[in-house]
């Protein structure tokens, strides 16, 4: 009998962790499965493992369909210390906005696109981005120095401007770890969310303190979240 | 001193936490079970690493290191975090904290086998597994449009990833590692 058998009930509960559907009851009775054997615990770990890696490792068993060419970069084996991230980071930013009008995309037309570079250097991953590259997702991507601009198939552009980290999570969701961004808005958009750190204390962020996503109202202008200003004390320098 | 050093701070600090992304994450959520939770979390803990990185020793175990303060990062967060969230017992998320931070090494080699393991999969399954991970549709909204109860996408689901559990522990075990 393998551990899966042995742990029947576990994998239901860790399923409903993963499916972000578990109820309170649900999690009581996963605490009391956890705590009562390491091996469990163990199980538990690996089946979360499993998730997460689903989402980076899926697309190299799709990458021979040609659909699938724009996410080849995601079909990267396991990023092992090799994916890129650079980007100093004063200020973890934020950004606003938004937009979004109803055209529903293509499923040919990749996500985010790559669509204009100024003195733009990537670390790591986006190394090898050019203008008209497709963006993977959920790939971070470290932007050193410069400005690239992103367009997302439905229509937000997106300007960041190094050093920055970014992740194009999913066609509505841009999430910023470091650094600025500035987000088209155009006449008709809703939905788009900056996701970004919440400890921030930019103007924009306190507004949004409760949550880590903004979802800004369709507007037809362009705006920019200004970064709060961190000092970068204690920098170790060699 | 080492080229990530000799690189400067911003770089040395970056490129470790590049390495150690993937692990760290998957560490707050062994902890944190509220996926949003976990990314909130994660969050806070990236600008306290920055911020404290004059803290870390050079040649040391940056994972480790990182583990200790997303491990506080993670407790505090449930201090204060409204009850009616789920969260984990002291007790409990300390025998997580311990036992995951020591299970993150080999969880490359997992992902590793994961990938021969996604080969195996049917067409249909490779599908249902592309729009869910990688689209990132919501399983409610697939259901809707295909005609289907939600629990029916679910149980698909679950029963791919219980497969795919399989043939991982499988693989590893035929390397020689524990399952």
């Amino acid at each position: 009998m393998n551990r899966s058998e042995q742990h029947p009930e576990l994998l239901e509960l860790a399923a409903a962790v993963c499916n972000g559907t578990i109820t309170p009851e649900q999690h009581e009775r996963l605490q009391q499965l956890l705590a009562a054997d390491p091996e469990a615990r163990q199980l538990y770990f690996d089946y979360l493992d499993l998730h997460l890696a689903l989402g980076q490792t899926h697309q190299t068993a799709q990458e021979a369909q040609p659909m699938m060419q724009f996410q080849k970069a995601l079909a990267a084996p396991v990023r092992r210390g090799t994916r890129g991230l650079l980007a100093a980071a004063a200020g973890i930013l934020f950004c606003a906005l938004i937009y979004y009008f109803v055209t529903r995309p293509t499923p040919s037309i990749p996500i985010a696109t790559l669509v204009q570079s100024a003195s733009a250097r990537f670390y790591g991953a986006g190394e090898s981005l050019r203008v008209g590259s497709a963006l993977a997702t959920l790939q971070e991507y470290a932007l050193k120095a410069g400005r690239v601009e992103v367009r997302f198939r439905n229509g937000v552009t997106a300007i960041v401007e190094g050093p920055a980290v970014f992740e194009v999570r999913d066609e509505m969701r841009l999430h910023v770890t470091y650094g600025k961004c500035s987000v088209n808005v155009v006449p008709g958009a809703e939905g788009f969310a900056v996701e970004t750190p919440l400890t921030e204390s930019s103007t924009a962020e306190r507004a949004l303190r409760s949550t880590s996503t903004k979802r800004a109202r369709p507007r037809s202008r362009w705006c920019r979240a200004r970064p709060k200003s961190r000092p970068l004390r204690r920098r170790r320098r060699c | 001193m080492d080229a990530g050093a000799a690189a400067g701070p911003t770089e040395a600090f970056l490129k470790e936490f590049a390495s150690q992304h993937d692990r760290l994450f998957a560490y707050l959520f062994s902890l944190l079970p509220h996926r949003p939770d976990a990314e909130d979390v994660f969050q806070r803990t990236s600008l306290v690493l920055w911020q404290k990185f004059d803290q870390w020793e050079p040649g040391s175990d940056f994972l480790a290191w990182a583990c200790s303060v997303a491990f506080y990062e993670a407790r505090n967060f449930i201090r204060v975090a409204s009850r009616d969230r789920l969260r984990f017992g002291e007790a409990l998320l300390e025998s997580l904290a311990k036992e995951r931070a020591a299970s993150l090494r080999r969880r490359d080699d997992r992902v590793a086998a994961l990938q021969e393991c996604l080969k195996k999969l049917d067409h249909a399954e490779r599908e249902l597994l592309q729009r869910a991970y990688v689209d990132q549709e919501s399983i409610r909204e697939l259901a809707r449009r295909d005609g289907q109860a939600a629990q029916t996408l679910y149980n698909r689901l679950n029963l791919i990833r219980k497969r795919l559990l399989l043939c991982v522990d499988l693989r590893s075990a035929a390397r020689g590692e524990p399952a």
